[in-house]
């Protein structure tokens, strides 16, 4: 009877580390990570650009890229994705450009989403000359 | 040493008992052990799929930041996938009297990226590279053969935004092992290209 006792603890114990363990082994959140980043990157060229071109003003911008790229699956299955079983992460970016130094802005351009009922982010600065 | 005929029957009731359950525990520590077997084969295919994204679009992305020209050409085959060229002309070519027989290598350079179907796998994103009127080098393969997984290019294409001076690129990316997808997107601005030509069908 000892031994079933036994037996049982121990099964429990692996069953518990490995209900505790596969959900964070199987979030999204470095995909996610790498998504915002390019997104960010995303931004930047845009920003860039406005720059580039003398039409770059201070203060806050929406999202200049892309729309729908505001919206990722992160890894996903195909199938799911057809029978329509998965919904995208929705980011939002947000763009603070504010004067440097002469004719250089600094552009601070933050990514947030939800995942998992959390709240995550990145957040990056660039220094663009403005001609 | 007095013998307890009372414990005769116990030892059967608790074999009896004790198997089925035993069973059922091996059974489910079976279950727990192939699950986690899973997990960590599906995670392995998911971090190769990630880092192969990586790889591609921060190489594109580099080369698409420096260049002087750009050149989007649509493969052969009938995936949504083009090739792309950049050029770099990095400085003026000296007169050979300046600079003795030592030129520098990186005159004009071209980076092109194109995507290649291998026998057993799919489709890798092959890079080669010229140097000058050298001859193209044999391409690289910068996806693709990884030990934990093999990951196959299902979409990539480039939009050229002329007046922005931006170049767009969108990637799809397939695990083989588990058949997953991941979509990444990003913009370059190429703030040196002077000249950008959008695809055509080669």
């Amino acid at each position: 009877m000892l031994s079933v006792v036994f037996l049982t603890m121990i099964t429990s114990f692996a069953a518990m580390i490995y209900f505790r363990g596969a959900s964070k082994v199987k979030n999204n959140h470095a995909t996610m990570r790498f998504i915002a980043i390019h997104l960010a990157n995303e931004q930047f060229a845009e920003v860039e650009s406005l720059a580039f071109r003398g039409a770059l003003d201070n203060g806050n911008l929406d999202f200049l890229g892309e729309e729908d790229n505001r919206k990722n699956f992160g890894i996903f299955d195909p199938k799911k994705f057809d029978e329509g079983k998965i919904s995208p992460v929705e980011f939002e970016v947000t763009t603070e450009v504010e004067n440097y130094k002469t004719n250089l802005k600094k552009v601070s351009v933050k990514v947030e989403w939800i995942e998992g009922g959390k709240k995550y982010n990145v957040e990056f600065e660039k220094i663009v000359r403005v001609n | 040493m007095i013998k307890n005929f009372n414990e005769r029957g116990f030892v059967m009731a608790e074999f009896a008992i004790a198997l089925p359950l035993l069973i059922l525990l091996l059974g489910s520590m079976g279950v727990v052990i192939f699950k986690i077997a899973q997990v960590a084969k599906t995670q392995a295919a998911e971090y190769t799929l990630e880092a192969d994204a990586q790889e591609i679009i921060e190489r594109i992305s580099a080369d698409a930041r420096t260049a002087s020209e750009v050149e989007i050409k649509k493969a052969v085959g009938d995936k949504e996938i083009y090739l792309v060229v950049f050029r770099k002309h990095t400085m003026t070519v000296p007169k050979y009297e300046e600079v003795g027989k030592y030129f520098p290598a990186d005159l004009n350079e071209r980076q092109r990226y194109t995507v290649t179907a291998t026998e057993n796998h799919g489709y890798y994103v092959y890079a080669d590279h010229q140097d000058g009127n050298a001859k193209p080098e044999s391409g690289n393969p910068i996806s693709g053969g990884s030990f934990f997984d093999e990951t196959i290019v299902d979409e990539l294409t480039y939009d050229l935004d002329e007046d922005k001076k931006i170049l767009h690129i969108s990637l799809t990316l397939q695990s083989q092992k588990t058949k997953e997808k991941l979509v990444v997107n990003t913009s370059v601005f190429m703030p040196a290209c002077k000249e950008m030509k959008g695809f055509e069908d080669e």
